[in-house]
C-alpha cells in the first residue's frame, strides 16, 4: 500500500461523512417535531429518531438538535432516540406535537467496552478476541503485581517458568500469550526483545515490561489482553505476540476523596523440590562410586591418603558433622508497599495526585528491589475539547545477591560451615579440581561483591481530544519520557576469583549507565455514526510516531587494596586493553492505521484494519510494512426469530489477519558490514562483513485465524467464552547452520512452514445466588500445539548434529515442542548398563542417535485454573488452582545430578537419588546406572517424564466494611483482604528448580481505606 | 461550510505532509555498522572492505597465532612444551585431538576472509568502469584475489596431504563464490591449481597496476588513507610473485620446482633494490634514532620482508600471550641455552637480536623470544609487523632448486642470505645448511614445519634443546582432519 492509497482512503472517509448528511422526506401528517438536547443543554447533531417496530420510519437530528418525524403509524407507538456515545431513550407517542429528549452520556462499564489503547470500541460490535479484567479482579487473586494476577485470568497467557532463576525480584517474567512464535534456530542478537514478549500499552502508549511490573497495583483500572490478529492488528507488526493493555485509574469529580491501600506480605523459600543428601549419605555414595579408591592395582601411598581422608570425614560425620547449607542464604522477608492517592473537582476539573512506596526483599539476602512512585494527573473539559495530563515518576533501586544459591546447593554436607572457633574458613576443600579449590560459599557470602542498580525514570503525557465536527472526534496525545540507569558493580580484592593476580589486578569496579529518552505521539480522527435505525458506522484513522534515544557508558577499573573504598578513584586503573564503553543508537517508528467497523441492526458486524509501518531497524531494505486483519461476528441472540428466553446472549465471530512480521524480518535480507574499532592500522577504516546479504529471503507471512463464541445465559448465571485459533506461516524464516567454510555459520533461508492452533476459553457458572450471597466457580482451559510441515529433509543435517545433545528436531509433522530420544528399557539388573530399544523394536546395550524417536512434548494437552469465589455480604474469598497435564518434561535434575555425575561433580552435593536408586550389584533393579560408573549417559527416554502439576496458586479472603464506628474516624469505607499465593504444589517429576535462585510462597494482606 | 473546508484541506495536507517527510526521519545511521550497498558505493568503501581483511589478519587465530608464532613453530618443535600440563603439549605431540583444536578457530576466521574477499570480488565487476577507475580496479581485485589465495594456502599446508606422498588425497573446499554455501571439499591437485589460478590473475592484475614496481615499498605517510604507499603492508605484486614461488616450491614436483625457481629468480632480480636486507645499523636500532638502543631494535629485520600484517597490539597478542618471561610455565614458550647455542652458532649473525637470555617465573635459564616485544620507534612500522613473506625465502628456494643442478649457483644464493644476515660462507652440506637456515630465519614466522612437511621429513630436530634426541616423524603426523565443526556436515 503506497501513501496516495492511504490519502485517498482518508479523502473517500471524508467525502462520505458529507454525503450521508441531508435526506429530504415530503411532510405528511401524524408529525412530530422535537429537539434533542445533550445534558448540559446543547442540541445535539446527528442524533437518530425512529418508530420502534418500524424501523424504516426515522430521521436525524439536524445541527442545532431539532427534527421532524413523519408518517409516524396510527396508534401509540414508542420512538426510540439513540446516538453513538449516547444512552438510548424511549419515549410513548400518543400523538403530541412536540418534545423534548435529553440524551445522557453513555457510562460505559468494563463489561460493555474493549480498550484497546488507540480506540475504545463497545464489545459487542467486536469481532476480535479479547479479554478485559478489572483492577478488582486482579486484586481478588493476589497484590503483587499485575502479571502474576493476570496470569491466573487469562487463560492463553502463560508465565514461563523460569528455573534458573526462580523467585528473584529482578528478574522480569518470560511472557507467552499463545505460545510461542515461529521461528526456527536461534535469533540474532541484533533483535533486542525477548522473541515472545507481548507489547505492552499503558493508558495509550508503549511501555517496558518492568514499567508493567512496577506499576502498583491499586492504580490500575483495567488490563486487556489483545489476542487475536483483528483485535492487535492496530499495532501493526509489533504486536504480533499479543498486547496487554493497562488503563490506569483516571481521577473522579466529587469532593476531594483520600484514599490509601497498603500491601503487606511474607514470602518464605520454597526447598520441596530439594532432594539433596546428607552427610552420611554423600559420604556412601562417595565411597561406592570409588571417590576413596586408588586408580592404581596394588596398595600405594595414594591409597593410605584417600583411607585416612575417607575415615577422617567418617569421623567427622559420626560425631555429628552434617551441614544444611541452602538454609544459609536464605530468609523469610517481610514485604509492603503502600499508595496513597487524592482526587478530587468539579464537572469541568479533576485532579489526582498520587504516590506509592513499595519495598521488595527477595529470599536470598542481599537481594533487594525498592519502588518509590509518584504521579499527578489534571483533566480539564471545557465545551467540545478534553484536556488531560499525566505525570509519573518512578525510582527503582535494586541490589543482586553475592553468591549463586547453586553453590549453596553444591556445598558437601560433610563440610563444616565454621572452624571451632566461630570463624568461617575460606576453602571447604584445599585440593584442585580442574584447578580450581572448593570455596566456602558461606565465606563468599561475606566477601563483598555486590551490584547495586537505580533506576529513575519521569514521564509526562498530554492528551487533547476535540469533539470538532458533528460526529468527527480527533484527539492527539504526546508523551515523553526520559529513564536513566545507572549500575554499580564492585568486587572485592579479596574475592578467591583474585587470587594470584598481581595487586594492581585485584577487585574489580565496573559501572555501567544507559539514558533513554524517548517521545511518542499519536493523532486519531475519528468518525462515528448511526444511519437510521439499521447501520452503525465507525471509523478511525490514526498517525503515530515515537523515537527512542538510547546512550550507553560504562568502564571497569581494578586493583583496589581493600573493601573500605569503593570508589574508582581508589583503583589502580584499566585491564590492559580496556577501554570505556559508549554506544548510542536511536530507534524510530511511525505508522498509519485505518480501521472501519459497521454493524448492521446490531446482528452481523464487520471490522476492518489496516495498518502501515514503517521502522528505522538498522538495514531494513522496505522502511515499511503492511498488516490487515478483517472480522465478522454474527449475534444470534439479537436476531428476530431468536426466542430462545433462557439464553442472554449468543454471538459468533471470525477474524483473520497476517499479524504483522516481527521487527527482525526486515532486516533479514540485508548485507551488513560492521567497523572495527579494537584494532587500527595506516591505511585508515576497516569493516568485515557481519552479516551477509541474502536478496532472495521472503518475508515471513503469518495467515491468523480465530473463531471465537461468546455466551451467557441463565441471566447471567452461565457465561462461556471460547477462541480456537489457527495460525499458518509459510514461509518459514529459519536460521540454519552452514559448515565454517562458508564463511559464515548461520545463514537465514525460507524453508517449510509451520501450523500452530489452539484454543483457551473461560467458563463460569453462578451456583448459588442471592441477594446477598454469591457462589460461582470459574474454569480455564487453554491448549498450544504446533508443527512444521513442508521441511522435507533440509534440515536433516541440523537433525543429525543435534542427536544426543539437544531435543529438537525438524521434521515434517514433528513439533517445535517435541523430545526427541533413544528410547530406554531401563537398566539391566544384571549388568546395571542401560537398555535400548532400536527403531525396529530390538534390545540393544549399544546407544545410537539413529534409533531416536518421539518420546514426548513439552506441550500440555491441557492447562488452565479451576477456582471457586464465593461472596456473602461484606465477606468474600476466592481459591484458584492451576493445573496442567499431558505434558513430558527433561528431567535434567535426574540427568545431571544422579545419573550424569562425573568425577569432577563428586565433589559437589549430588541428588538423594543417585544413592539409593542406581544400580548397585547384580540383581538390583534399578532406575539408573552403575553407582561407580563416571562416564557420560546419552540422552533417552530414561529421563522423559510426564509432566503433570497441580498448584494452589491462590486464595484469598476479604472483607469490605463501612461500619459506622469507621465514620467515626472520618473511614468512608475499609476493605482487608488476606492471600496466600503459591503456597502448594504437586507435581508428578520431582525436580530441583530454582538454581540459581529459589522458588517462595507467600502469605499476604492488603488494607484499602478511603476517607 | 467554509472552515469545514479547510479542516479538510489542512488534515489532508497534514497527513501527505508526515508520510514523505518520514521516510527521512525514518532513516538512522550506525555508528558502528553500515550496510553493504551503502559501503560499495565508491571507492573509498572498496578500500575500507579490503582494509578490513588486512586488519582482520592480524586475528589471533589467523597470523598473530595459528598461522604465524604459535601453532606451525611448536609443531617445529622450536619450543620445550615438556613442562606438565603445557597448553601446547599435546600438539607438541601430534596428537589429533590436540591438532584439531589448535587450527578449528582459524578455519572459522579464514574462511570468514575468504569470504570478504569474494564479497569485494563479486562488487569489483558491477564498479569496474564506474566507480572504481583502471589502477583501483586492478590494485583491489588483484590484492583479493592474493589474499583468497594466501589464505587458502595456509589451509591448503595445514589439511592437505604431503603432496609428493599423495596428491590425490582430499585437501580442502576452494571458496570462490560470495553466497554462503556448502562447497565440496577438492583433491589437493585441484586446490593447488585453484590457489595458482588466483596468484596467477592477481599477479597480472598488479602488474599492470601496482607501484611497487617503480616505487617499492614508498614508505610515505601521504595522510589519509595511503592508498599507493607502504607497498609491504598489502599483497603487492611482488609479495603476489613470491608466494607462487614458495606455494610451487611446496607441491615440490620437478615442473613445480622449475616454476618456482623462474619465480623466485624474477623477484630477485626485480625487486632486491627495493627490499634490500636489514644492515646492522637497522637492527639495532642505529639508523631510526641514531644510536643502538634496544628499544629501538629492528628485531623482525623488516628490510626485505615483501609483506607483513600489521599489528598495533603486538606485544600483547604474541609476545605476552606465548613469549613473555612471566607467564607460567605451562603457557610459555622458549628455548633453553643448549637449544639456542646449536641454532645460532655464529655471535654475529643478526638473528640473535630476536632472543634474550633471561630467567622464568621459576628461576631457570632460558632463552626468551623478543622478536615480538612491544615497543614504540618514531616514524617506523617495524615494532608493529608481522612478516607474511620475505626476500630470503626466494634466495633460500633459488638455492634448494639449483641444489641439484648447479652447486655454484645454490651456493651463492645461500651464501648471499648468509652473508646478509652476518654470518659465514658454507661450502658443503647444501640441503642440511638450508634446512638450518629455514631455522634461523623463520622462527616467529611459520614457515619450517612446512618446510619438513613438503620434504617429508622421517625426522626433526628438537630445537629447544640439541641433546635430546630427534624427534621421528610419519607423513600422519603432517597431516591435520578437517575441524570438527566443520566435519559435522561433511560425510
Amino acid at each position: 500500500m503506497t501513501k496516495s492509497n492511504i490519502i485517498i482512503l482518508l479523502l473517500s472517509l471524508l467525502c462520505f461523512s458529507a454525503i450521508a448528511q441531508n435526506s429530504k422526506v415530503p411532510p405528511l401528517k401524524r408529525t412530530l417535531i422535537g429537539v434533542v438536547k445533550d445534558e448540559a443543554g446543547k442540541g445535539l447533531p446527528g442524533a437518530v429518531v425512529y418508530v420502534k417496530g418500524h424501523e424504516t420510519i426515522g430521521t436525524e437530528t439536524d445541527k442545532y438538535g431539532n427534527f421532524t418525524l413523519q408518517n409516524i403509524p396510527e396508534g401509540n407507538q414508542t420512538l426510540i432516540f439513540s446516538m453513538l456515545g449516547m444512552e438510548e431513550v424511549e419515549i410513548a407517542y400518543t400523538g403530541q406535537e412536540s418534545t423534548v429528549v435529553t440524551l445522557k452520556e453513555e457510562a460505559a462499564s468494563l463489561d460493555d467496552v474493549v480498550v484497546t489503547g488507540i480506540i475504545t470500541r463497545h464489545r459487542n460490535s467486536f469481532t476480535g478476541s479479547a479479554s478485559t479484567f478489572s483492577g478488582q479482579e486482579l486484586k481478588i487473586i493476589g497484590n503483587s503485581n499485575i502479571l502474576q494476577s493476570l496470569k491466573t485470568l487469562e487463560p492463553s497467557m502463560n508465565i514461563v517458568e523460569n528455573n534458573l532463576r526462580g523467585a528473584d525480584p529482578n528478574t522480569m517474567p518470560d511472557l507467552e500469550i499463545r505460545g510461542k512464535t515461529s521461528i526456527v534456530g536461534e535469533l540474532s542478537s541484533d533483535y533486542e526483545n525477548v522473541p515472545n514478549q507481548p507489547l505492552f500499552i499503558l493508558d495509550g502508549m508503549e511501555v517496558t515490561i518492568e514499567t508493567i511490573m512496577n506499576l502498583n497495583i491499586d492504580r490500575v483500572k483495567s488490563v486487556t489482553v489483545l489476542k487475536d490478529a483483528a483485535s492487535t492488528a492496530i499495532y501493526g507488526s509489533k504486536a504480533a505476540n499479543g498486547v496487554i493493555v493497562v488503563e490506569t485509574i483516571p481521577p473522579e469529580p466529587g469532593q476531594l476523596r483520600v484514599s490509601y491501600s497498603g500491601n503487606f506480605g511474607i514470602q518464605f523459600p520454597d526447598l520441596s523440590d530439594y532432594n539433596l543428601m546428607n552427610a552420611e549419605e554423600k559420604l556412601t555414595f562417595e565411597r561406592l562410586a570409588g571417590r576413596y579408591t586408588s586408580k592404581s592395582e596394588n596398595e600405594s601411598p595414594e591409597q593410605d591418603a584417600l583411607d585416612a581422608l575417607y575415615y577422617s570425614r567418617l569421623k567427622a560425620v559420626r560425631q555429628g558433622v552434617d551441614s544444611y547449607w541452602l538454609a544459609e542464604p536464605l530468609r523469610t522477608v517481610f514485604n509492603h508497599s503502600h499508595n496513597l492517592y487524592i482526587d478530587g473537582g468539579d464537572q469541568n476539573m479533576q485532579y489526582g495526585i498520587g504516590v506509592n512506596y513499595g519495598n521488595e526483599k527477595g529470599v536470598m539476602k542481599g537481594s533487594d528491589r525498592d519502588i518509590v512512585g509518584g504521579n499527578i494527573q489534571v483533566r480539564y473539559r471545557k465545551g467540545r475539547f478534553t484536556f488531560s495530563n499525566n505525570f509519573n515518576m518512578s525510582l527503582v533501586n535494586s541490589s543482586t545477591e553475592p553468591v549463586s544459591f547453586s553453590q549453596f546447593a553444591n556445598a558437601n554436607p560433610y563440610y563444616r560451615k565454621r572452624n571451632p572457633d566461630g570463624s568461617v574458613p575460606l576453602l571447604l576443600e584445599d585440593i584442585d579440581i580442574a584447578g580450581q579449590s572448593i570455596y566456602n560459599p558461606l565465606a563468599l557470602f561475606n566477601i563483598p561483591n555486590t551490584n547495586d542498580n537505580n533506576d529513575l525514570t519521569f514521564s509526562d503525557q498530554m492528551d487533547l481530544t476535540w469533539r470538532f465536527w458533528n460526529a468527527f472526534t480527533i484527539k492527539g496525545t504526546l508523551g515523553i519520557s526520559n529513564n536513566s540507569s545507572e549500575s554499580e558493580a564492585f568486587q572485592s580484592p579479596d574475592h578467591p576469583d583474585f587470587i594470584g593476580s598481581l595487586a594492581d589486578k585485584k577487585g574489580l569496579y565496573s559501572t555501567s549507565k544507559t539514558t533513554n529518552f524517548s517521545y511518542n505521539g499519536r493523532i486519531v480522527f475519528s468518525y462515528g455514526k448511526l444511519f437510521g435505525a439499521y447501520h452503525n458506522f465507525s471509523a478511525n484513522a490514526a498517525w503515530d510516531f515515537s523515537s527512542k534515544d538510547t546512550k550507553r557508558t560504562g568502564y571497569s577499573v581494578t586493583g583496589f587494596v581493600g573493601n573500605q573504598h569503593r570508589n574508582p578513584e581508589f583503583s589502580s586503573g584499566f585491564n590492559q586493553g580496556d577501554k570505556p564503553e559508549y554506544s548510542t543508537t536511536t530507534s524510530r517508528s511511525t505508522g498509519f492505521l485505518l480501521s472501519a467497523n459497521y454493524a448492521f441492526k446490531s446482528r452481523y458486524m464487520f471490522d476492518f484494519n489496516y495498518r502501515l509501518d514503517g521502522s528505522s531497524v538498522f538495514g531494513a531494505q522496505r522502511m515499511f510494512t503492511g498488516t490487515w486483519s478483517a472480522g465478522i461476528a454474527w449475534d444470534i441472540s439479537n436476531e428476530a426469530w431468536f426466542k430462545v428466553k433462557w439464553i442472554d446472549y449468543l454471538k459468533l465471530r471470525y477474524s483473520a489477519g497476517n499479524p504483522g512480521n516481527q521487527n527482525f524480518d526486515a532486516y533479514m535480507s540485508s548485507g551488513i558490514y560492521e567497523y572495527n574499532p579494537d584494532y587500527t592500522n595506516i591505511f585508515g577504516e576497516s569493516a568485515i562483513i557481519q552479516k551477509v546479504a541474502n536478496r532472495d529471503l521472503a518475508w515471513q507471512k503469518t495467515l491468523d485465524q480465530n473463531w471465537g463464541l461468546d455466551f451467557t445465559a441463565w441471566d447471567d448465571r452461565i457465561r462461556l467464552g471460547v477462541d480456537y485459533y489457527y495460525k499458518n506461516t509459510d514461509p518459514l524464516l529459519v536460521s540454519i547452520s552452514l559448515p565454517p567454510s562458508a564463511g559464515q555459520t548461520r545463514v537465514y533461508t525460507n524453508l517449510g512452514g509451520q501450523i500452530s492452533q489452539g484454543f483457551s476459553g473461560t467458563f463460569n457458572v453462578v451456583a448459588l445466588r442471592t441477594q446477598t450471597m454469591r457462589l460461582g466457580v470459574n474454569f480455564t482451559f487453554a491448549q498450544n500445539k504446533s508443527k512444521y510441515v513442508n521441511i522435507g529433509d533440509q534440515l536433516e543435517f541440523m537433525n543429525e548434529k543435534g542427536s544426543s545433545e539437544v531435543l529438537r528436531r525438524y521434521y515434517d509433522g514433528a513439533s517445535p515442542d517435541d523430545i526427541w530420544a533413544v528410547r530406554s528399557l531401563g537398566i539391566d539388573p544384571a549388568t546395571g548398563r542401560e537398555i535400548f530399544l532400536t527403531k525396529e523394536g530390538e534390545y540393544t546395550f549399544q546407544y545410537d542417535a539413529d534409533d531416536e524417536v518421539k518420546v514426548g512434548s513439552t506441550a500440555p494437552d491441557l492447562e488452565g485454573i479451576i477456582g471457586v469465589s464465593f461472596y456473602w455480604g461484606q465477606f468474600s474469598a476466592a481459591i484458584n488452582c492451576r493445573y496442567e497435564f499431558g505434558g513430558q518434561i527433561f528431567a535434567s535434575a535426574l540427568y545431571d545430578k544422579v545419573e550424569n555425575i562425573s568425577e569432577e561433580e563428586l565433589y559437589y552435593n549430588v541428588d538423594r537419588r543417585a544413592l539409593y536408586d542406581r544400580w548397585q550389584k547384580p540383581g538390583d533393579n534399578a532406575s539408573f546406572k552403575a553407582i561407580d560408573n563416571l562416564d557420560s549417559t546419552p540422552m533417552s527416554s530414561r529421563f522423559v517424564l510426564d509432566n503433570n502439576v497441580f498448584t494452589l496458586e491462590s486464595i484469598s479472603v476479604g472483607y469490605d466494611t463501612s461500619a459506622r464506628w469507621l465514620q467515626k474516624i472520618r473511614v468512608q469505607g475499609a476493605s482487608i483482604r488476606l492471600y496466600a499465593n503459591n503456597i502448594w504444589r504437586i507435581a508428578s517429576v520431582k525436580e530441583e528448580r530454582g538454581i540459581e535462585y529459589p522458588f517462595s510462597n507467600s502469605v499476604s494482606m492488603s488494607i484499602s481505606l478511603r476517607f | 461550510m467554509n472552515i469545514r473546508n479547510i479542516y479538510r484541506i489542512a488534515t489532508v495536507l497534514a497527513v501527505s505532509f508526515a508520510l514523505l517527510s518520514c521516510r527521512a526521519w525514518l532513516s538512522v545511521d550506525s555508528e558502528d555498522r553500515i550496510m553493504e550497498d551503502e559501503l560499495f558505493k565508491d571507492t573509498d568503501g572498496f578500500y575500507t572492505a579490503l582494509n578490513g581483511i588486512y586488519v582482520d589478519l592480524v586475528n589471533a587465530n589467523l597470523y598473530s597465532g595459528t598461522f604465524g608464532p604459535s601453532s606451525p613453530d611448536v609443531l617445529a618443535q622450536y619450543y620445550d612444551t615438556e613442562a606438565d600440563n603445557h597448553t601446547f603439549g599435546s600438539l607438541a605431540l601430534y596428537q589429533n585431538e590436540a591438532k584439531r583444536l589448535a587450527v578449528s578457530n582459524a578455519w572459522t576466521r579464514a574462511y570468514l576472509m575468504i569470504l570478504n574477499a569474494n564479497k569485494i570480488l563479486e562488487h569489483c565487476e558491477t564498479a569496474s568502469g564506474t566507480i572504481l577507475n583502471v589502477t583501483d580496479y586492478n590494485i583491489i581485485k588483484g590484492e583479493c584475489l592474493g589474499l583468497r589465495a594466501l589464505l587458502h594456502f595456509e589451509l591448503f599446508r595445514y589439511f592437505g596431504p604431503v603432496y609428493t606422498v599423495s596428491p590425490g588425497a582430499d585437501a580442502i573446499p576452494y571458496m570462490d563464490v560470495s553466497d554462503p554455501q556448502v562447497m565440496p571439499v577438492l583433491k589437493a591437485t585441484e586446490a593447488a591449481e585453484r590457489i595458482l589460478d588466483d596468484l596467477d590473475k592477481a599477479a597480472s592484475l598488479l602488474g599492470e597496476s601496482d607501484p611497487v614496481i617503480t616505487l617499492g615499498k614508498n614508505e610515505t605517510d601521504n595522510g589519509g588513507r595511503n592508498l599507493y604507499s607502504y607497498r609491504n603492508l598489502r599483497l603487492n605484486y611482488f609479495a603476489v610473485k613470491a608466494l607462487a614461488a614458495r606455494v610451487n616450491m611446496y607441491l615440490g614436483y620437478d615442473s613445480n620446482r622449475e616454476e618456482a625457481l623462474r619465480l623466485a629468480e624474477e623477484v630477485i632480480s626485480e625487486a632486491a633494490e627495493f627490499f634490500p636486507f636489514s644492515t646492522r645499523d637497522e637492527v639495532t636500532g642505529q639508523a631510526a634514532i641514531g644510536a643502538v638502543t634496544e628499544s629501538a631494535e629492528d628485531r623482525i629485520l623488516s628490510s626485505d620482508v615483501l609483506f607483513a600484517v600489521y599489528n598495533v597490539r603486538r606485544g600483547e597478542d604474541i609476545y605476552e600471550k606465548y613469549f613473555s618471561n612471566s607467564l607460567e610455565a605451562t603457557n610459555l614458550l622458549a628455548i633453553s641455552g643448549n637449544g639456542y647455542r646449536n641454532l645460532y652458532p655464529e655471535e654475529g649473525d643478526l638473528r640473535t637480536y630476536q632472543w634474550e637470555s633471561t630467567k622464568d617465573v621459576l628461576g631457570n635459564d632460558i632463552m626468551s623470544f623478543v622478536k615480538y616485544e612491544a615497543m614504540e620507534v618514531d616514524g617506523k612500522n617495524y615494532p608493529y609487523m608481522i612478516p607474511v613473506i620475505r626476500m630470503s625465502e626466494m634466495y633460500l628456494i633459488a638455492a634448494e632448486c639449483y641444489a641439484d643442478k648447479d652447486d655454484g649457483l645454490a651456493y651463492a644464493r645461500l651464501n648471499f642470505l648468509r652473508n646478509a644476515r652476518m654470518t659465514s660462507s658454507v661450502s658443503t652440506n647444501i640441503l642440511s645448511n638450508i634446512e638450518n637456515e629455514y631455522m634461523r630465519e623463520f622462527a616467529g614466522e611459520g614457515q619450517l614445519f612446512w618446510y619438513y612437511k613438503r620434504n617429508n621429513m622421517p625426522s626433526i630436530p628438537a630445537i629447544y634443546d640439541r641433546s635430546r634426541p630427534n624427534i621421528s616423524m610419519s607423513t600422519a603426523n603432517y597431516v591435520f582432519e578437517l575441524p570438527q565443526s566443520e566435519d559435522g556436515f561433511r560425510d
